[in-house]
């Protein structure tokens, strides 16, 4: 009898761990999938590019990709070179949301870097972000051609992040359009 | 001991002068849409920090939803409604406080049962010592009632 409550502390706090890390993930996955399935939002902002207003509407070329990048993002510059890759080599298009950030400097890093967005939306205030539940930079959302939110990742854009999360879904898509 | 004191209440002074630098200035129609904003800001998770509230935060998605739940009080929505506006762009997850659920029990109810289980374990450890050194007590007892028993008897001889 002894022994087993000389144990007792270790085995509980090895179960409390485990439970811990079994219940810490599904906390994560909550915060992230809220808006799948659901319709983009309305927006009425400038592009970057120009004065420009664009709506929602003018996300015409779906299914397509919406990443949420900004210049004081550094993680942001290590997913733009795939994100310039995707562009070329795939079918699909990019749409950029400048998040939060200086409209000439936003402007004189894609002239330097390479622009892989059909244009960027200038989300100065982050009104269309709040509204999509971004929180930071870099996010990629895959949206379909019925404008409805398929795919949200946070964090860098890599090849695995593309293999797991994004080209299965967008293979499905092309599947339905047959 | 006088130069300690004073060394702890300037230390405590210094960290309210902080909190004050930190706060924005918002302006609002009345008092009680005041209170309620303060209180919210107490209410909902900063998304980007996880694990403090929008109140304890200065990330920028925090300024800017102190900005918008500023804004959505002042045009009258309620404390549901504003609710509805977060949960519906951020999930159950900007609750500070995770909401009461099967999922959650656990969380919420781990502490204490931690805490009776190391209670229960203490106070058992205890009473087994108690126990344990009361029994010795009853040996050694016993030893020396026989050991006079037998020398009684050795005399005797």
């Amino acid at each position: 009898m002894n022994r087993i409550t000389h144990y007792l502390p270790l085995i509980f706090f090895i179960f409390l761990i485990i439970g811990l890390f079994t219940f810490l993930d599904n906390e994560e996955s909550d915060l992230r999938s809220v808006l799948l399935d659901k319709n983009f939002p309305d927006f009425s902002l400038s592009k970057l590019e120009n004065q420009e207003i664009v709506t929602k509407n003018d996300l015409v070329e779906l299914p397509s990709l919406l990443n949420v990048w900004a210049t004081w993002c550094i993680a942001c510059r290590v997913e733009h070179p795939y994100l310039m890759r995707l562009r070329n080599e795939s079918t699909i298009n990019i749409y950029g949301l400048n998040y939060k950030d200086d409209r000439s400097k936003a402007i004189n890093l894609l002239d330097q870097i390479g622009d892989p967005y059909e244009f960027s939306i200038f989300d100065h205030e982050g009104i269309l972000a709040i509204d999509l539940g971004v929180y930071g930079a870099p996010e990629t959302f895959l949206i379909d051609k019925s404008g409805i939110i398929r795919v949200r990742h946070v964090g860098v854009l890599t090849p695995e992040v593309w293999e797991e999360k994004f080209n299965g879904v967008l293979n499905d898509l092309k599947e339905d359009e047959k | 001991m006088k130069n300690r004191t004073l060394v702890c209440i300037l230390c405590l002074l210094s960290f309210t002068a902080e909190s004050e630098s930190s706060k924005e200035v918002y302006s609002f129609v009345n008092d009680e849409n005041q209170e309620r904003f303060y209180t919210l800001l107490d209410t909902y998770r900063c998304p980007k920090c996880q694990s403090s509230n929008l109140s304890g935060s200065n990330a920028p998605i925090a300024k800017d939803l102190k900005r918008e739940i500023h804004r959505l009080i002042e045009e009258g929505k309620t404390d549901e409604q504003i609710e509805a506006f977060l949960r519906s762009r951020y999930g159950d997850f900007i609750l500070y406080k995770p909401a009461l659920r099967k999922n959650t029990l656990i969380l919420w109810l781990g502490p204490f049962i931690l805490l009776s289980l190391i209670v229960f374990l203490v106070v058992s450890w205890n009473m087994s010592s108690k126990r344990k050194s009361k029994d010795l007590e009853a040996e050694q007892i016993v030893k020396v009632i026989e050991r006079t028993r037998l020398k009684k008897l050795f005399e005797e001889d």
